[in-house]
């Protein structure tokens, strides 16, 4: 009887391990691209993490109450323009912030050339990113882009 | 004996633990009984424990970062200002308006606004020789002629202008005063002006 009932509590143990307790439906999703708009020949142009227009913006959902992340930009170092033309982009130890309330304006600031790791109080947050051209004043003229991925890892 | 197990929790992971095991098993004789530690049972919670690991969860997600870069600026000089035949002692003036006026071309990102500012002479010179110039005067338009021109001083000081909505352009008339002194020393005087014209941004 007594090991009945060992055997039963095992099984129950056994079960509660296989179901994983952790199991959220995470997403990450970009919602604002970091738009420097027009930019000069000649003259250095900067966008704020804080700008609500131009920065660039992530969300993350799902991860679960409580949630320890880190997350980790890989980001570019030149922008791609016409007839193969390049344009320098850099970003500063201050140009990234995540806020778990997903506002502009309650951020913490971290570097986006490192991981960052940070609780998701309430399994969701924003993450914002600024950053800078330096155009030379015989940069050819046009569109350029780059591409910026943030990766989120639940720890 | 068997202690009922307790609960902990570590990583989200809810954790049955057994401590001192000990299973005691009846015979089919009343008055006989056998102590089995159940060392192999303790040995199975742990191996279910282990391969209930959690794996880390990573997702990425993309976004771009993009830019419009404006028409680099191009700077021609395309007249030089002319005071021709210029006599001791009588001043001289050329206007803006004047066929002998300096005219400059900026080519750049339609509509927008320049900063331009003037390194001047002070003296056009021949040799050792000075003749004075000053009272510069200037007029700068979207189009090639002087009509409806915006005046303006030419000099080291910023004068903003807009670019024109079509073409980019804006074309500089420049005029100046000389002075020659009554012993003037006779020759052909010159000076350099310069011009620079940078994008403010806007």
């Amino acid at each position: 009887m007594h090991v009945r009932r060992l055997l039963g509590l095992m099984a129950l143990g056994a079960a509660l391990v296989a179901s994983p307790m952790d199991l959220h439906a995470q997403t990450v999703v970009g919602i604002q691209n970091l738009a420097f708009g027009n930019v000069v020949p000649g003259v250095p142009t900067s966008v704020l993490k804080t700008d609500p227009v131009r920065s660039g913006q992530i969300r993350i959902s799902g991860a679960g109450f409580f949630r320890s992340v880190t997350v980790r930009f890989t980001l570019p170092t030149v922008m791609n323009g016409p007839s193969g033309a390049t344009m320098p982009i850099t970003f500063l130890n201050t140009d990234a912030g995540i806020s778990w309330q997903s506002t502009i304006t309650t951020q913490t600031t971290f570097d986006p050339n490192a991981p960052f790791t940070y609780t998701l109080w309430l399994g969701a947050g924003v993450v914002y990113l600024g950053g800078r051209v330096n155009p030379s004043p015989a940069q050819l003229g046009g569109t350029y882009a780059g591409t910026i991925i943030l990766t989120v890892i639940l720890n | 004996m068997i202690r009922a197990p307790s609960l902990g929790r570590s990583d989200n992971r809810v954790q049955l633990i057994f401590r001192d095991v000990n299973l005691t098993a009846f015979s089919q004789t009343k008055d006989q009984h056998t102590m089995t530690t159940a060392s192999k049972l303790s040995l199975a919670v742990v191996a279910l424990f282990l391969a209930g690991a959690t794996v880390a969860q990573a997702q990425s997600a993309n976004i771009n970062a993009t830019a419009t870069v404006q028409t680099p600026l191009t700077l021609t000089g395309t007249a030089a200002l002319a005071f021709g035949n210029v006599f001791p002692g009588l001043a001289k003036t050329v206007l803006p308006t004047d066929a002998a006026s300096g005219r400059f071309t900026i080519l750049g990102q339609p509509v927008a606004e320049v900063a331009m500012t003037f390194t001047l002479p002070t003296n056009l010179t021949f040799g050792v020789n000075n003749l004075p110039i000053g009272t510069w005067a200037g007029l700068h338009n979207a189009t090639n002629v002087t009509a409806g021109a915006t005046a303006f001083t030419p000099s080291a000081a910023i004068t903003l202008a807009n670019l024109a909505a079509v073409t980019g352009n804006r074309f500089l008339f420049i005029g100046a005063t000389v002075t020659p002194a009554v012993a003037q020393a006779a020759g052909a005087y010159t000076g350099t002006i310069t011009l620079n014209v940078l994008y403010t941004g806007n």
